[in-house]
């Protein structure tokens, strides 16, 4: 005998007729039944949606994130840092310092003459590691040689300035400002180049490497790296691949792709970018603390402090196993340091008089439950037993996640689930802080 | 629809004033989507990372398909890959459970009780991402198996399929289960 295809099942059991077929196919009856009652089970269901003001929550976060610039530094980031790291690399071992990575890229020695009035002097950097000089927090101007670590002024996670004498490279993480002759604001965004002239500007952004006039790495548009050989040899690497470049030549990658390599210089053809125009500030947090997050986006570990445009952003700071999101408004005009304690986290302990009031409520509530649990009880022995209700429970008194444990054995799946779940819909006053709970149920079957 | 047009093209510029006003156009319909698709505790999370995927996205809309369609699958996908994240420490009430109240009344063909309602969206929790979408687009918000399949980017024989296996186990789920038992019960 043939049975009726999904399909047809599908339409038999909404058939008000029955099909001549399953009448006489016990099978193809089980099926339609099974179906029906499926149909009617799932036609029953009510659907779920937000409140307006869970949309509107969304609707704020997305703002926020819509309104920083695009994160396509992050792609760029992976050719990027091989190049950068390879001319950094290229830098110190040129120039022989102490400072240098430990990455050795063996290149030819160059002589390399000092640009003309510049000093390069940089301001604003915040770097986290070692460091081998200190500053206090003042927006100090930092001179060539100076390595700059954690809790200096700075904007960037590593600077590292090459002697004056024989030319200049540093390398950079997160954003600056150049100060002196080569003034200019650096920021979310990009900046031209020009180190034949009397500045020096670089794109802000994650990583950035200017390496000396012979080896320029320069990063544009979140999009570009351009790296430039006008004197000399350098070695480029890029991912896996090497490429040594003999001056005049110049690479240029876009969209991460190598569009061009080849002989010739080009410093003319840099388009000028648009300067940023909008203020920073240095915002730091207290000793004990790190940044977790600065606006929704992650940061580096161990951050203590960041370069932030003017206006409102969230800062989720880490003190110990406490994580707390902060709103702070920046208003400087100028580059200048804002210090500010982070409140104290709070305990994360209920306090006893809202834990008594959770208590009762939860004793006045949990009846609710029993329409989970009463008739798969009925039907086993003995006729009470005891689990766990795990609740995590939010600072508003919103039953976040529930769940169970230490349930028997032969407790069905379905009877957890529905505990738990049942659980999330009990209706708690705000306790004050997030609060994870246990509670321990004594289930027993009515009447029994 | 040339507004659509122009809206998406706004968003695709990067401008967030219109990207806000996309999401006032669709959010309330993505929301919807979410229903049945993911936890409750999770649709405003989600609802969240949908957008946040779209911002990054919707330079690669090329207008092939309808924009909704193309907004959806997005949804979709978001959702399919939301896990829920459980983590907690301890902190102990003691409280017992009173007897309970009557027993629940027998099935009921207009809306569930919400405790019945909870044992379903339990199970449709159980159901693996790719079927549980397939069964709650069809059998929950009564789309078309093509239409599924544009969305899921697969074809209708793949659709029917994951459908036909996740209404066999939320058949078997839910005739094991104390309470739901009673709707297979009845007459074929």
């Amino acid at each position: 005998m043939t049975h009726l295809t999904p399909e047809e099942i599908e339409v038999a059991a909404t058939a008000v007729t029955p099909n001549a077929h399953v009448a006489d196919c016990a099978e193809c009856r089980t099926a339609v039944r099974d179906a029906k009652g499926r149909q009617k089970l799932l036609a029953a269901m009510t659907p779920y949606t937000l409140s307006d003001m869970a949309f509107r929550r969304v609707e704020a976060s997305l703002m926020e994130h819509a309104e920083r610039p695009p994160s396509r530094w992050r792609s760029i980031l992976m050719f990027a840092v091989p190049a950068a790291l390879a001319l950094v690399a290229i830098g110190f071992t040129m120039l022989g310092t102490d400072s240098a990575p430990s990455i050795a890229t063996p290149l030819a020695r160059v002589s390399i003459p000092v640009p003309h009035g510049a000093k390069f002097a940089l301001t604003a950097m915040q770097t986290s590691t070692d460091a081998r000089q200190k500053l206090t927090g003042e927006w100090h101007p930092v001179h060539a040689g100076e390595v700059i670590a954690r809790e200096s002024a700075m904007s960037g996670s590593l600077l590292a300035l090459a002697p004056a004498e024989a030319t200049w490279a540093f390398r950079l993480q997160g954003s600056a400002s150049l100060a002196g002759e080569a003034s200019v604001t650096l920021a979310a965004g990009s900046l031209s180049a020009d180190i034949t002239g009397e500045t020096a500007d670089v794109a802000a952004g994650r990583l950035h490497l200017i390496s000396s006039d012979s080896a320029f790495f320069v990063v544009r548009s979140a999009a570009e790296v351009i790296v430039e050989v006008s004197r000399g040899d350098v070695l480029v690497t890029d991912g896996s691949s090497q490429r040594r470049l003999t001056a005049p030549a110049r690479m240029r990658w876009s969209d991460e792709t190598l569009v061009y390599a080849g002989q010739g210089l080009a410093m003319n053809g840099f388009v000028p970018a648009t300067r940023v125009t909008q203020s920073w500030s240095l915002v730091r947090v207290s000793d004990n603390d790190v940044i977790a997050s600065l606006d929704g986006s992650s940061v580096e570990p161990g951050l203590t402090s960041a370069l932030m445009s003017e206006g409102s952003h969230a800062l989720s700071i880490r003190r110990g196993d406490s994580l707390r999101t902060l709103s702070i408004t920046v208003r400087s005009s100028q580059p200048t340091l804002v210090s500010y304690d982070l409140p104290e986290a709070p305990e994360r302990n209920v306090e006893p008089e809202a834990l008594k009031r959770l208590s009762i409520e939860l004793a006045n509530q949990t009846p609710r439950l029993g329409a989970c649990y009463e008739k798969w009880l009925k039907t086993t022995s003995p006729t009470a037993t005891t689990l766990d209700l795990a609740l995590s429970i939010t600072a508003q008194g919103k039953v976040k996640r529930a769940h169970v444990e230490g349930a028997p054995k032969d407790m069905p799946t379905s009877v957890r689930d529905c505990l738990s779940l049942a659980a999330q819909r009990l209706v708690l006053s705000p306790i004050g802080v997030p609060t994870d709970l246990v509670v321990p149920l004594n289930l027993r079957a009515r009447g029994r | 629809m040339g507004e659509v047009v122009d809206l998406i093209s706004r968003c695709q510029a990067g401008d967030v004033a219109a990207f806000r006003q996309l999401y006032a156009t669709h959010s309330r319909s993505v929301a919807r989507r979410l229903s049945f698709l993911v936890p409750r505790a999770d649709v405003e999370d989600v609802l969240q990372e949908v957008f946040i995927e779209v911002f990054k996205s919707i330079r690669r809309f090329e207008g092939k398909s309808q924009f909704t369609t193309w907004l959806y699958r997005v949804t979709i996908h978001v959702a399919m890959k939301s896990r829920r994240k459980q983590t907690r420490s301890r902190v102990d009430i003691v409280e017992d459970v009173p007897d309970m109240a009557d027993d629940k009344p027998a099935p009921d063909t207009v809306s569930l009780s919400s405790e019945r309602q909870l044992r379903v969206e339990a199970m449709l929790e159980k159901l693996a991402p790719k079927k549980r979408a397939v069964l709650v687009m069809h059998d929950l918000q009564g789309m078309d198996a093509s239409e599924i399949a544009q969305i899921l980017d697969t074809n209708v024989l793949t659709v029917r399929t994951r459908l036909f296996y996740a209404r066999k186990e939320i058949e078997a789920m839910a005739k094991v289960d104390p309470a739901l038992s009673e709707f297979f019960g009845g007459e074929s």
